[in-house]
């Protein structure tokens, strides 16, 4: 079986100090702030490595692909998966604004699905800086193929296919499917990435990234994709800020007292 | 302007979402006579509540063996009075989100997902929604009708939905083989914990809370407290409480009287859970972290001496309380 897993690298906005969200061109400079996983990505690539890791000793090996869009920043990323033991890293090259644009990253997704011959695509829900939470369904769309949202388990079945449960409103729902499907990974405890062996870095992290360019993969419908998506008129801050009150001299016991006595023995009266 | 809203009713939140959708329309330039409702409903039971609950009069129920989300699309795509409508909504929840952006796709429009409000444009349509881990707000242009759109979670007030006289309900039948992909599917309901949304006062506990038996501990001090107990998104994905208890853009929204968030960063994805509380109290060590200004009350120290010499003071307050209150 062959697996893709989609992941997007995202600046970690929770870095950033009130000061930094200053708006210039419908812009928000967060070059400056380190780069981590996506969290649903994070938690699909290793809902990957375990689905591989059980499919093993019941159904033989799945052959896994890694894949991002992006420039060669985030290639350190795609080293570590290799590290991690995916087979292929693929980096589809891409450098311009794509934050509000998942109609074209499914278009590119797609045409890698169809010319790698995929079997099953997994990849978190949702991802920043654009919170579109558009890509998986859009990608399902563009192959026909069913799709599987808020996935917070995958296992290995017989016969090809997958155990895949998920996350609804008001209970937990497991399937058998037989795949193609795509698999949209929501919160899946206990799905933080492995850290890879200094051994497995030393053997697989020297194999290199693929890189590939849009025009090889291009399918028909990514004019499409490109008229299809949302324009952004226009970005704003968000007033968050409360008038706070702030209680820092004495011992722990005498903050409390601060506190209850102030401020919450009133309100618990009311309550 | 036609529209049309799109509504789960085999899930047991249909009436939670059919409210999210009448507040939303009741804000909106949308009115409800010309709009229709699509509900796909399991079995006979739940008529009666389906009908009841429909924002629109008119009303198209569908039978189907179960939420299945190729054949309710198969369904929605091929109905032959689709093309009428120029909007069709969703609610929040995970089915809202998936059905928008297919039915978009498939009907050949625009689709966004958690979209906070809607304005008309003569090409178009403007949707609001918050990007960027809720830091700032995006305005952005549809272009193709239908605008099929679902809507963020806590965005407009819920409103009940009046008894409406002259219903007009279409039944329908939907046997599909759109899901021959599933060879089996057992859906275990889950009872959810309601105490947590409604709740007066709220306490929750982040990352600095360090391991499991300080979360458990502090669940055990939050119910003898009568409060409720909610975790940010790292203490749930760390298996130190269930997900259910997450508060947040991805979990629960709160609204108590009085919120105590203990070693919880502040961060915009977590505070969109708690912001609509009346009062909010926070313990932190660190005295820049970005909640410690978006918060009532501050209080600057390590959050596990503070607790207990608090929670000293509200049982002592509370038994001189109880005492006073029989004496009298
Ligand atoms: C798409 C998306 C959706 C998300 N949805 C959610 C969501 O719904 N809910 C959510 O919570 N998060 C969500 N997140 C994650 C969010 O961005 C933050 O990572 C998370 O909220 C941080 O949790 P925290 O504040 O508990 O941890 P941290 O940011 O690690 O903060 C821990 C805090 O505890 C303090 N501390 C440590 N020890 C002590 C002590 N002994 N006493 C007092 N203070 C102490 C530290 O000073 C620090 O400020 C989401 C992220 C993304 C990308």
């Amino acid at each position: 079986m062959k697996v893709l897993t989609c992941f997007k690298v995202v600046p970690d906005l929770t870095l950033l100090t009130d000061e930094d969200w200053q708006v210039v061109n419908n812009q928000v400079d967060v070059g400056f702030v380190k780069n981590d996983w996506n969290p649903f990505d994070e938690s699909a690539l290793e809902m990957t490595l375990k689905l591989s890791e059980l499919s093993e000793s019941l159904s033989g090996s799945m052959e896994l692909t890694a894949v991002s869009v992006g420039n060669k920043k985030i290639d350190s990323f795609l080293k570590t998966l290799l590290a991690l033991k995916f087979q292929h890293a693929v980096r589809i090259e891409a450098e311009q604004d794509l934050r509000f644009n998942p109609h074209q990253i499914a278009a590119w997704l797609a045409g890698y699905v169809k010319k790698s011959h995929q079997d099953v695509v997994v990849m978190g829900v949702q991802s920043g800086v654009g919170d579109n939470a558009q890509t998986p369904l859009l990608l399902a769309e563009k192959l026909g193929w069913p799709s599987i949202t808020q996935v917070i388990g995958i296992k290995p079945e017989k016969n090809g296919c997958l155990r895949v449960t998920s996350q609804m409103d008001d209970g937990v729902l497991e399937q058998v499917i037989k795949p193609p499907v795509v698999l949209s990974v929501g919160n899946a405890p206990n799905s933080f990435l492995r850290v890879p062996t200094l051994k497995d870095k030393l053997n697989y992290g020297k194999k290199s990234v693929e890189v590939i360019i849009p025009t090889d993969i291009i399918v028909d419908n990514t004019t499409e994709a490109e008229i299809h998506a949302p324009k952004l008129i226009k970005l704003s801050a968000i007033e968050n800020q409360r008038d706070s009150v702030k209680i820092q001299d004495g011992t722990p016991s005498d903050k409390a007292t601060i506190l209850f006595n102030r401020y919450l023995k009133q309100r618990l009266k009311k309550l | 302007m036609k529209f049309a809203i799109v509504l789960n009713g085999c899930s047991q939140t249909y009436r939670s979402q059919a409210e999210e959708i009448y507040g939303f329309l009741k804000t909106s330039f949308l009115t409800e006579g010309e709009g229709e409702t699509f509900v796909v409903c399991e079995n006979e039971k739940q008529r009666d509540e389906i009908i009841r609950y429909a924002p629109t009069a008119l009303l198209h129920l569908i039978k189907m063996d179960r939420y299945q989300p190729e054949a309710i699309l198969h369904f929605i795509e091929h109905y032959e009075g689709m093309k009428e409508f120029r909007y069709i909504l969703f609610p929040s929840d995970f089915a809202g989100q998936e059905l928008s952006v297919r039915l978009g796709s498939r009907l050949k429009g625009s689709s966004m997902v958690a979209v906070e409000e809607i304005d008309v444009l003569e090409d178009g349509v403007l949707c609001s929604k918050l990007v960027y881990g809720n830091h700032l707000r995006g305005y952005f242009k549809l272009d193709f009708p239908p605008f099929c759109i679902s809507l963020q979670k806590g965005g407009k007030e819920p409103c009940p939905i009046p008894v409406i006289k002259n219903r007009q309900i279409f039944n329908y039948e939907q046997r599909s083989d759109q899901d021959s992909f599933i060879q089996t599917y057992l859906f275990k309901r889950s009872e959810k914990d309601e105490g947590l949304e409604s709740a007066a006062f709220v306490i929750i506990g982040g990352y600095g809370l360090g391991s499991r038996e300080a979360a458990l501990n502090l669940q055990k001090k939050a119910s003898e407290l009568d409060a409720g107990f909610g975790v940010t998104r790292p203490v749930a994905m760390n298996g130190w409480m269930n997900m259910g208890k997450m508060v947040g853009v991805s979990g629960e929204l709160v609204k108590p009287k009085l919120c105590l968030v203990l070693g919880a960063s502040g961060s915009a994805a977590f505070m969109a859970g708690i912001k609509k509380s009346e009062f909010i109290v926070a313990v932190n060590q660190d005295a820049k972290a970005p909640i410690m200004n978006q918060c009532d009350v501050a209080v600057i120290d390590d959050y596990v001496p503070v607790m207990d010499a608090l929670t000293a003071l509200i049982n002592t307050w509370q038994s001189d309380f109880e005492t006073k209150r029989t004496s009298e």
